[in-house]
């Protein structure tokens, strides 16, 4: 009996440590999960580019840009809207062939290529603005030299928009749109969309039919420094303008039949029958705090606030602007009839310039 | 100290004089010994048969006992353990020499906290568990207080290797203000921090006679608190236990070096307890535990609102705005959107770019872990001492002090490092027959304790301030965006850029401006600085004259001196806040139909000058079915006052600022003219109400057995409901009076009852059986279910529905008896852990401690190897606190036998 017990004893003591035992492990402690991002699914913008026909000159101008691509097509994690020039967009822009491209400095190739794409977002036609002003987007292209005096992060701007069903970037019609790709999205442009090279200010001076313009301004900022010139803000990289420049046809217009561009220099410098304040005034109506390509003006006849500003209308006295669909135009408040945007679109750095044929009148 | 002395010099006075007059008697020596083992028993009580005068046997096991009584007379002898033997003495030259035999019996034990008043524990009307010294001495826990985890009933949150804390039947946290903790008649909570200190300052291990646990609500009997337990723990008195004894506890932790290497466990103890006469003992004792604690290292990303929030994925390098549940410092966190506003302000070329990225970009700042910014190194110091003198025969008057210091981390609404922590507590106590009167005071320094979450936060903001840290974030995020990098690459490459200068952890860079932050007080950076005390005094008195019934009544008066120059409560340096509290007892009880029932009713009621006083009612009803079988039955009651920090804390944690109840802190922060709203819904305005006490009723019915003296089984069940539940819920006060996203937004935690009333009910059973040969098996299991909870009510249950233990041991077997063994398994089901720090799923989890002892008679000493967590399979006890593995150890005891 004793025996008998010692056995059962012995048996039941190790099956009740061996059953212990083996219910007596915890599972493991839950541990931190990692947050997985979406994986990028499709071709890269690499990948379409080069196994598409139409693509074949974009293709030899990504190769031709070299190191001086400030975007990587091929990879796959990251986030461009990419404004993709199919070889009709090359042709349209006068440049018809791939030898012509590897004909063209690499860094020009690499500049124009940068300036086509909006990193750090998938923009898809949905999301682009379609109510003035529009969006003010930088591009992958940082200016060279002499970028010493562009704010730190300043990129070259880009301005997409949607108007009346069509989709531009800058003044340049998109003909194929969101075409979502690993990194981004692809929309094509009908031409290559250039990218600036110099401010506005740059623009007026070297355009010979704006010379009488370019003297309102000088006499618009006698007396005035830094900022507060509005030859500097047309110079200054960060402004975003838009300029309403008179031809000099138009500034004629204003004085009797005849008069010498000398003459009408010396009469808007004459305190006589031009202050300052009033030539500063004129020229601020001309111009607004925003950029404003001709297609991006309302399709009906509306007001746009100027740079102008009086103590009753903070906000700047506005003129009334308007895009059609083929002609814009634009009217000063005391103007009888309105201007026609004889030569629109001229892009620069910090702004967009629109010659008319009037001279826009506040009162 | 100093008005103490002369006191002392007055009771060595009176030992001095008295000894001439008991000259004239008869002194009968003897010894007492082991029957098996021929070791001499020390502690053994040796009565006179008939009278109340006895002495206990030294450390030698020789015992020395004058009378005045006439021989022939019969001495009585028990010891724990053995069985009673029964000498008669017919010559004053006779010696003395007994053998008592080893017994293992069940259900015999003396209980004393459940009525106040001795009984057998088979006989108590409520639900109660003991532990005496001889298990305390053969259990497989590395100290005694870790040995209430394996108690019926009871759930331990463990902070850390040396901060448990328990509850029984619901609503646990770490650092409970519902279970009140009494160490040798002197209630241990901190004053000022609000936990009880049992297992880290109070009794030394060699030091514990035994400890106590009520379950459930227990106010009617000991005051405010008690909602959810009471625990006593009684020292040895040193008239019973005498001579040196000493224990050498050596072990090894983190064998795996999972969390840590390999690193040693020390636990030293000594006591010396000497009965200098008849009328005079003392005893002294220290401990000191030093070990590499555990570490907090869950990893788990929080989303934090506040006191809310839940577990989420994502870590420092996939969430931007991750906030790791033991990572500190990443709980500061912006809106990165609005720096970029302020970026794109300054360059309005990015201005449409930061237009189409989200509105809520929530970044936080590069965090530490707990391993990086605590001091991992535990150590516990204890010092206690007493001085015992009977005035008469049956008044003892004591006097003792227990001290000690620490180090160890603790979990509040956030994680807490307790560094050169102090309390000291102090008593001095006069005992008679059927009273006792007592004064004591609890002294609290939180020395260098400090607020991890708030600190770490700070010293992020000393190394590079977020004004500076989160704008350069801001630039590097959108040069990376810009450079069309992916959002998370993006911030990461920014993180990287805002995070250039950040101290490497350990490094001199890291430590000096650390202990910079961590030494400043709180706002200025994380020092508590609480000074906070106790005083209290109490009594109590059991009527022996009145025949019909058995009457007893007790009170006290306590004061609370809250000191933590503002760093913690809303005092001044200089102006401490005062609380005053009062309470009285009675207890009647009658035994009826020939002692086959046994009713008490007791009551009590206690005022806190802050708060209406409050009446708690107790019946209790024991029905004697067998003379080993009961059923019991009991009407409890059991509320408490808001702790004194839920009354007057006001304590900016970095999230937000804790604010106590009192309206003196609505008023200090104008959120009664201008009152906070609630966060999740600011339709919903929170205006000041004052906050009542919080209290539970609850019914218990159990039974008792004890079957052939063999196999003692347990058994009950109980319903609870609590009313006005304490809880903190978060608000926000904007600066306009009306919500309004621009105005200026501070975040409160308010203290406030929730609404309607919460039930519990639940059940244990627990069955022992021995064995032959000192064999015993045992096993319970127990479950506590929360009901009827409101909607959106947080409740903290914070319990399981189900736990079990089950244990072998043996007490002695093998050559003499000399060996011993235990073995036990515990395992508690998974549930929703809620608390301000951190709520989530907690996982179930087993445990696994055994011990083999041998011991040496003829040295009174034993040896055991023990383990708890034997399989080293980590588990931890609370969300946010650290996972425990397996501690190995090995002991030497000397004079425990």
């Amino acid at each position: 009996m004793k025996n008998t017990f010692k056995a059962w004893w012995k048996t039941g003591a190790m099956a009740a440590i061996a059953t212990m035992a083996l219910v007596g492990c915890n599972k493991d402690l839950p541990k931190a999960v990692p947050n997985t991002p979406p994986t990028p699914t499709g071709s890269s913008i690499a990948d379409v580019v080069n196994s598409t026909a139409t693509y074949s000159f974009l293709k030899a101008a990504i190769a031709r840009a070299g190191s001086g691509l400030a975007f990587n097509p091929s990879d796959r994690t990251a986030v461009y809207t990419f404004f993709a020039p199919d070889n009709n967009a090359f042709i349209a822009s006068g440049i018809p062939s791939e030898t012509v491209i590897n004909a063209m400095p690499a860094a020009q190739v690499a500049a124009i290529l940068n300036y086509h794409v909006i990193p750090g977002i998938v923009l898809q036609s949905t999301n682009m603005s379609n109510i003035f002003p529009n969006q003010y987007l930088q591009t992958s292209l940082v200016l060279a030299a002499p970028s010493a005096s562009l704010p730190t992060g300043l990129r070259m701007s880009l301005f997409p928009s949607i108007r009346g069903g069509n989709i531009y970037g800058n003044n340049i019609p998109i003909k194929a749109v969101d075409n979502l790709v690993a990194n981004g999205v692809m929309h094509i442009p009908a031409g290559l969309i250039m990218p600036p090279s110099t401010t506005v200010k740059g623009l007026i001076a070297s355009d010979t039919s704006l010379t009488l313009f370019a003297a309102a301004i000088a006499r618009a900022d006698s007396g005035q420094t830094g900022l507060n010139k509005l030859d500097s803000v047309m110079n200054y990289p960060a402004a975003n303008i838009t300029v309403f420049s008179p031809k000099n046809s138009a500034l004629r217009a204003m004085f009797p039949p005849g008069t010498p561009d000398a003459t009408i220099i010396a009469l808007l410098n004459n305190p006589a029958y031009f202050t300052a304040q009033t030539v500063r005034g004129l020229v601020a109506y001309h111009m607004l705090g925003s950029r404003a390509f001709t297609v991006n003006l309302p399709a009906t006849a509306s007001q746009i606030s100027t740079l102008l500003t009086l103590p009753t209308v903070p906000a700047g006295l506005p003129i009334i602007a308007q895009w059609n669909g083929t002609t814009a135009t634009v009217k000063g408040i005391a103007n009888a009839t309105a201007s026609t945007v004889v030569a629109g679109n001229v892009h620069g750095i910090n702004g967009v310039l629109n010659a008319i044929d009037q001279v826009l009148r506040p009162q | 100290m100093r008005k103490v002395l002369p006191l002392v010099a007055v009771l060595f006075m009176a030992n001095a004089l008295t000894i001439a007059a008991i000259a004239q008697t008869i002194t009968i020596k003897g010894t007492i010994k082991d029957s098996t083992t021929k070791g001499t028993i020390s502690a053994a009580s040796v009565v006179i048969k008939g009278s109340t005068s006895g002495t206990y046997t030294d450390d030698h096991g020789n015992f020395s006992l004058t009378t005045k009584q006439t021989l022939p007379l019969t001495l009585e002898i028990t010891a724990v353990n053995y069985d009673l033997k029964s000498v008669t003495i017919t010559s004053a030259d006779q010696v003395v020499s007994v053998e008592l035999v080893q017994n293992t019996t069940l259900g015999q034990d003396v209980v004393v906290s459940a009525t106040r008043t001795p009984a057998r524990i088979l006989e108590s009307p409520v639900s109660i568990e003991r532990v005496g010294n001889a298990a305390i001495r053969t259990a497989a826990s590395p100290s005694y207080y870790d040995m209430i985890t394996n108690l019926k009933g009871v759930d331990v949150v463990a902070s850390s290797l040396t901060f448990k804390t328990p509850a029984t039947r619901g609503f646990n946290s770490s650092g409970n203000v519902r279970v009140n903790q009494i160490m040798d008649g002197m209630d241990n909570q901190a004053p000022g921090l609000n936990f009880s200190v049992a297992s880290i300052i109070g009794l030394t291990e060699l030091d514990v006679d035994n400890f106590e646990l009520l379950q459930g609500a227990s106010s009617a009997l000991y005051g405010s608190g008690g909602m959810n337990g009471t625990i006593l723990i009684n020292g040895k008195n040193p008239f019973k236990y005498q001579g040196l004894s000493f224990q050498v506890k050596t072990g090894m932790m983190h064998v795996d070096q999972s969390q840590r290497s390999t690193s040693p466990y020390y636990n030293w103890a000594v006591r010396w307890g000497q009965k200098v006469s008849d009328r005079f003992a003392f005893k002294i004792g220290a401990e000191l535990v030093q070990a590499k604690d555990w570490l907090a290292n869950d990893m788990r990303n929080y989303a934090r609102n506040g006191s809310t929030g839940k577990i989420i994925t994502g870590t420092r390098d996939t969430d931007p705005n991750y906030d790791g549940v033991n990572v500190y410092g990443d709980e500061t966190t912006t809106n990165l959107r609005s720096v970029l506003d302020q970026v794109a302000a300054q360059a309005p070329f990015w201005k449409d770019y930061v237009n189409t990225l989200p509105s809520k970009i929530p970044v936080s700042r590069t965090g530490y872990t707990e391993k990086e910014v605590t001091d991992p190194n535990t150590v516990n110091f204890k010092v206690s001492g007493a001085l015992h003198y009977k005035l008469g025969k049956n008044v003892e008057a004591s006097l003792s002090g227990f001290w000690g210091s620490g180090n160890t981390v603790y979990t509040g609404s956030q994680r807490y490092s307790l560094r050169e922590f102090k309390i000291g507590q102090y008593k001095f106590d006069l005992t008679g027959k059927n009273w006792y009167l007592r004064a004591y005071t609890t002294q609290e320094n939180a020395g260098a304790s400090h607020n991890l979450t708030v600190t770490t936060q700070l010293f992020n903001e000393a190394w590079k301030p977020s004004t500076t840290w989160y704008p350069q974030y801001a630039l590097a995020y959108m040069n990376a965006k810009l450079a069309g990098r992916p959002d998370l690459e993006a911030h990461n490459i920014a993180r990287a850029v805002a995070d250039q200068g950040r101290p490497a952890a350990g490094s001199d860079q890291f430590n000096q401006i650390f202990d910079d932050v961590r030494k400043k007080p709180i706002p200025q950076g994380g020092l508590l600085l609480d000074r906070s005390d106790l005083y209290q005094v109490e009594g109590q008195y059991s009527f022996t004259n009145i025949k019909v019934v058995d009457l007893m009544v007790g009170g006290n008066y306590k004061q609370y001196v809250l000191n933590s120059n503002g760093t913690l409560f809303a005092d001044k340096p200089g102006e401490p806040l005062h609380i005053a509290e009062y309470g009285a007892y009675a207890q009647i009880a009658k035994s009826l139909f020939n002692e086959k029932l046994r009713l008490t009713a007791s009551g009590r009621y206690d005022k806190n000058e802050n708060f209406d006083g409050r009446f708690t009612p107790r019946l209790t009803a024991l029905w004697k079915l067998t003379r080993n079988g009961n059923v019991r039955f009991s009407y409890q009651t059991a509320y408490r006052f808001p702790s004194n920090q839920q009354q007057f804390i006001d304590l900016n944690v970095g999230t937000g600022r804790l604010l106590g109840c009192d309206i003196s802190l609505w008023e200090k922060y104008g959120l009664i003219e201008n009152a906070p709203y609630n966060p999740a819904n600011l339709s919903e305005r929170l205006y000041f109400t004052p906050v009542k006490p919080e209290s539970v009723t609850s019914f218990e019915l159990g039974y008792k057995t004890l079957i052939k003296s063999k196999l003692l089984v347990d058994v009950y069940g109980y319903v609870g409901s609590y009313q006005n539940f304490i809880s903190r819920r978060d608000a926000v006060q904007f600066s306009s009076g009306t919500p309004d996203p621009t105005a200026t937004q501070l975040g409160y935690s308010i203290v406030v009852n929730a609404p309607g009333t919460v039930k519990t009910y639940g059940w244990g059973a627990s069955a022992d059986y021995l064995l032959p040969k000192n064999f015993t098996i045992g096993g319970n299991i127990s479950s506590d279910i929360l009901n009827d909870v409101p909607e959106g009510f947080r409740s903290f249950f914070n319990t399981p529905k189900l736990r079990t233990n089950v244990s072998i041991g043996n007490t002695g077997f093998g050559p003499k008896n000399l060996l011993g063994f235990n073995l036990v398994w515990r395992w508690q089901d998974a549930f929703f852990w809620d608390s301000d720090f951190i709520a989530g799923d907690l996982p179930a989890y087993h445990d696994i401690d055994a011990s083999i002892s041998v011991k040496s008679p003829k040295i009174k000493s034993i040896i055991k190897l023990g383990a708890t967590n034997l399989l080293n399979s980590y588990y931890t006890t609370a969300l946010g606190n650290p996972a425990m593995g397996g501690l190995y150890y090995v002991s030497f005891a000397y004079n425990v036998l």
